[in-house]
């Protein structure tokens, strides 16, 4: 067992295989650019941008086409330069008809004019970041996609004394971010200290599960001789990387109830996020390109730096397809094992979120039938936040709304430890969301 | 109540729908407690029953003096004064089953039953109508009383009524007739019974739609 | 190719409810063997009878109440098998299938199957056997081996008569008493099995032994000999553990663990019972929703003390 630092709870998915982590860990990133890119307007938490291009235009790689709308809009930019071939509808993940931009490459690769370098991330004006940021169309690239400019939008009376970037990666199957700071170390110490300057901020602290003590050992070289930047060692445990169990790990705080981490006085970015700054600040590039790992039942997974809006199945095939035959394959998820979403087909494309495609075997893919609660409290003792889920669970079953509400399933954080760790097999998290879900856009109905 | 019923009605119902120890687990402490043998919950079924009717009637007529707050202690002081009577009653007549029912006895003054359908009923009908409600009731009740005893007997002692039904051999199930066992065979009972009301709604629900 | 779209999580920890049962049937293999050792095929029969009983009843109680027959989730097994453990040597086979039935369609069927049982099947359906036939009950037979063609002689158990064994008779089980119980050793294995394949942890098992020890040294009872015989190590394993009836979280786990270890103790000094650890895990069974209601875990987010309405 680590001495390292963890939270109250959680679980060890796939602990005897590395986390299934074996596979890409030992792989360095390699370029993969497609023939075509789909880029959907709607890759950040927020209104979906509108498409600035028409069909047949042709457009440099970087150029705006999509404009922001509303408070947490983003900018879309052109991750290929090549022809406009379609704007329109396309199934995303989680949407049927998701707007989108289609781009055929001309392998050019000529960025648009304009780009507004501001230099080293130490000296220059810090009160350009900030929008340096919201121009590059930078949102989570851990998962949640959360606008980063809008993080950084400290309300009159708030202050942020800690900026803490999220290395744990604890969810299975990934190492896109674990490659990310092996090769590009400095990069990730360059996007944090451009936070800390925006805001003013003394102390960053990178925090790294302790399976990949490599990183961890780049990182500090990284951190050396910068400014209020340290590396701290976590275990191995998942959900450390949840943002809330990460503020408590790091800080010894707790984000309050229907708070945000800036309540804490903290920021938490994705160790992608930072990396993706740093571009923006040091170069003026915006977002066109994210790595990704490919894993599961794949001939050759690998970590792919691919462009925003490259489609599954041209990843698949870049890795040499599936390691069986296609009748055989059972799910396609975006994302790691605890939280991934199932892909309804291989036609979707990447966003600024993806942060891993893994193929599960139709064996591995079976649903396991719900037997009878047993009470036996492993999901008590598993869960981040403390709930009761086997509780939880005869509430939302029951649609008692005001019973989830009462038993804190709002605090509930979705993480998927409950269903891991249930030997009656019982549907917990999905149960949980489906009731948070109901309880916000009820709550939305009220106001409206 | 909302509707009046026939008093045909009313005695059927206090043996079947709503009878009160298996459908609306009213005397529940008698139940538990005296029913070893079918002859013990014969005998405090019928004097119950007694009580009942005689506290139900009495109740009826006075029910325009009886004040608001307080009608409680009225209910008390007259099934008291009848519990009494059947104590005397039965220490005359059975003395060995009074002594087998012991305290149970007395307790009729404040069993819930009584005072449930004094105050439920006999308070806002009519003489008449408490004497249909008290039959049905206390008939309902001896019923139920004299079924959980047989059960009981049965399983402690292989015998109902002190005629033996089981072969001698019989191992005795001793924790039917401890406390224990008469929760459980009253829950059993109660179990039952309202499986069987399911069952008859059900159908009744079936017919009319 | 037929893509699934189950939600998240994708992966699942390799524990189902059969896989739990099952590990405590391995685990109760050292007392089965150590059972039939001491005291002969009489033993395994009643085991046998236990387990058929247990089997048969919740496959016909499933089948007519018409739920879904899930006595592939072994956990009847193990009812029936824990059971017999807990009865003396020489019991009635008939004893053994009353019990069973009863321990699988009154106190498990009635309430609502596996999960919703208030008390545990096993210990209730012991409640039940030694308040109705305390003849067959309370009759202990020294261990005569596997050669049953020696007649049992029956013997006071060593609860009553202290002293009479030494510690290292008490601890490998050449002492009269029930099947399973009386090999410490056995059990022992069993644990180390438990808690090796994380299907327990040691809080109850660890928390239950040395409440009764203290407890039984305060009350002037000598606690080594308390804890040794009697079946408070096989409880303490085996039954005060079982999911369905123990708090969750672990707070409650150890006031109900110590709760046990307190009852037994208050029964055996003070009571009219030389044994006692049924009654004890009976009563604290029925305090484990209260102590799941007493002891919750607080939720990420709320200050310590807010009121904080969890379930």
């Amino acid at each position: 067992m680590s001495n390292n630092r963890t939270f109250r709870g959680g679980v060890h998915p796939l602990h005897g295989s590395h986390e299934g982590k074996a596979p890409t860990r030992g792989k360095a990133v390699r370029d993969y650019t497609a023939r075509s890119v789909t880029i959907l307007m709607g890759m950040h938490l927020g209104a979906p941008s509108t498409p600035c291009v028409q069909v047949g235009d042709h457009v440099k790689l970087g150029q705006v086409i999509g404009e922001p709308v509303g408070f947490l809009g983003l900018p879309v930019h052109a991750s290929v330069s090549g022809e406009v071939t379609a704007v329109g509808p396309v199934q995303s993940v989680n949407n049927p008809a998701a707007m989108a931009v289609t781009i055929q490459n001309d392998f050019k690769d000529e960025w648009v004019e304009g780009l507004e370098p501001l230099g080293s991330v130490e000296t220059c004006p810090a009160e350009k970041i900030v929008p340096a940021i919201k121009a590059a169309g930078i949102c989570g690239m851990g998962g949640a996609s959360f606008p980063t400019h809008v993080k950084f939008a400290v309300k009159e009376g708030q202050y942020c004394d800690t900026i803490i970037l999220n290395g744990a990666e604890c969810e299975t199957h990934l190492t896109c971010d674990h490659r990310l700071m092996l090769e590009r170390s400095s990069r990730v110490v360059d996007g944090l200290r451009a936070a800390m300057r925006a805001l003013n901020v003394k102390k960053g602290i990178i925090a790294i599960e302790d399976n990949k003590p490599d990183a961890i050992e780049a990182m500090r070289q990284a951190a050396q001789g910068r400014l209020g930047v340290e590396v701290m060692a976590l275990q191995t445990k998942y959900p450390q990387g949840g943002e809330k169990q990460l503020i408590q790990v790091v800080t010894g705080r707790e984000v309050p109830t229907k708070k945000l981490p800036l309540d804490v006085h903290v920021i938490v970015l994705n160790v992608g996020t930072a990396a993706a700054i740093a571009d923006a600040v040091i170069e003026g590039k915006p977002v066109i390109s994210r790595i990704t790992t490919v894993t599961g039942r794949v001939k050759e997974p690998a970590n792919l730096r691919v462009r925003i809006g490259t489609s599954v199945a041209d990843l698949l095939r870049e890795c040499g397809g599936f390691s069986m035959d296609s009748a055989h394959v059972g799910k396609i998820c975006l994302g790691g094992a605890m939280t991934g979403l199932p892909c309804p087909s291989v036609h979707i494309p990447i966003t600024k979120a993806n942060n891993g495609v893994v193929v599960y075997c139709a064996k591995e893919a079976v649903e396991l039938e719900e037997s009878p609660c047993i009470r036996c409290g492993r999901c008590v003792d598993a869960c981040p936040i403390g709930l009761n889920p086997y509780k939880l669970k005869y509430l939302c079953d029951a649609q008692d709304m005001q019973g989830a509400a009462a038993a804190n399933v709002m605090d509930c954080v979705v993480c998927g430890s409950c269903s891991y760790i249930c030997p009656a097999h019982r549907v917990l998290t999905p149960s949980f969301k489906a009731m948070k879900d109901k309880i916000a856009a009820e709550a939305k109905k009220g106001k409206g | 109540m909302a509707e009046k019923k026939s008093m045909g009605a009313l005695l059927i119902s206090g043996l079947l729908k709503e009878n009160p120890l298996l459908r609306l687990a009213l005397g529940l402490c008698p139940a538990l407690a005296v029913t070893t043998t079918a002859f013990n919950g014969l005998g405090m079924g019928i004097a119950t029953a007694c009580v009942l009717l005689c506290t139900s009637v009495v109740v009826s007529l006075l029910r325009d003096l009886l004040p608001e707050k307080g009608r409680f202690v009225a209910f008390l002081v007259i099934s008291a004064a009848f519990a009494t009577l059947a104590q005397m009653v039965l220490k005359g007549w059975q003395p060995a089953l009074c002594a087998s029912l012991g305290i149970f006895v007395p307790l009729i003054a404040v069993n819930c039953l009584i005072l449930n359908r004094a105050d439920a009923f006999a308070a806002q009908n009519s003489p008449a109508a408490a004497i249909a409600d008290a039959v049905g009731m206390g008939l309902g009740y001896i019923v139920a009383m004299t079924l959980t005893g047989a059960v009981r007997e049965l399983l402690g002692a292989g015998t109902v009524f002190g005629q033996r039904v089981l072969a001698a051999g019989y191992q005795p199930v001793l924790l039917a007739v401890m406390p224990a066992g008469g929760l459980l065979v009253v829950g059993l009972l109660i179990g039952i019974a309202n499986a069987i009301a399911a069952r008859h709604s059900g159908k009744k629900e079936g017919e009319s739609a | 190719m037929n893509l699934h779209l189950s939600p998240a999580p994708h992966v699942h920890s390799n524990q189902s409810t059969r896989v739990l049962m099952r590990n405590v049937l391995v685990a109760l293999i050292p007392c089965v063997v150590a059972g039939i050792c001491l005291f002969g095929y009489s033993a395994a029969l009643l085991m046998l009878a236990s387990v058929l009983t247990a089997v048969v009843a919740e496959y016909i109680w499933q089948r007519a109440t018409g739920n879904k027959v899930r006595v592939g989730d072994l956990s009847a097994v193990v009812t029936g098998l824990i059971l017999a453990l807990n009865l003396p040597p020489q019991a009635p086979l008939w004893l053994a299938v009353v019990g069973s039935a009863f321990a699988i369609v009154i106190v498990k069927g009635l309430f609502g199957g596996l999960g919703d049982n208030f008390i545990n099947p096993a210990m209730a359906a012991r409640a039940l056997l030694l308040a109705s036939w305390p003849r067959y009950m309370t009759v202990w037979t020294a261990p005569t081996g596997l050669n049953s063609s020696v007649d049992a002689v029956s013997a006071a158990t060593p609860l009553l008569t202290p002293g009479s064994y030494s510690l290292g008779q008490l601890f490998l089980g050449n002492i009269p008493g029930s099947v399973g119980e009386v090999c410490k050793l056995a059990i022992l294995l069993g644990l180390a099995y438990l808690l090796f394949t994380h299907t327990i942890t040691w809080r109850i098992p660890a928390v239950m032994v040395a409440s009764t020890f203290v407890f039984t040294w305060l009350f002037g009872k000598n606690p080594l000999t308390s804890v040794l015989s009697g079946g408070v190590l096989f409880a303490a394993v085996f039954m005060a553990t079982d999911y369905v009836t123990c708090p969750m979280t672990a707070p409650g786990q150890f006031v109900y663990a110590a709760g046990i270890g307190l009852v037994i103790a208050l029964i055996r000094c003070f009571g009219g019972y030389p044994e006692g650890v049924t009654y004890a895990i009976l009563l604290m069974n029925i305090a484990a929703p209260l102590l799941d209601h007493v002891f919750k875990r607080r939720v990420y987010g709320y200050e310590k003390g807010a009121k904080v309405q969890n379930g």
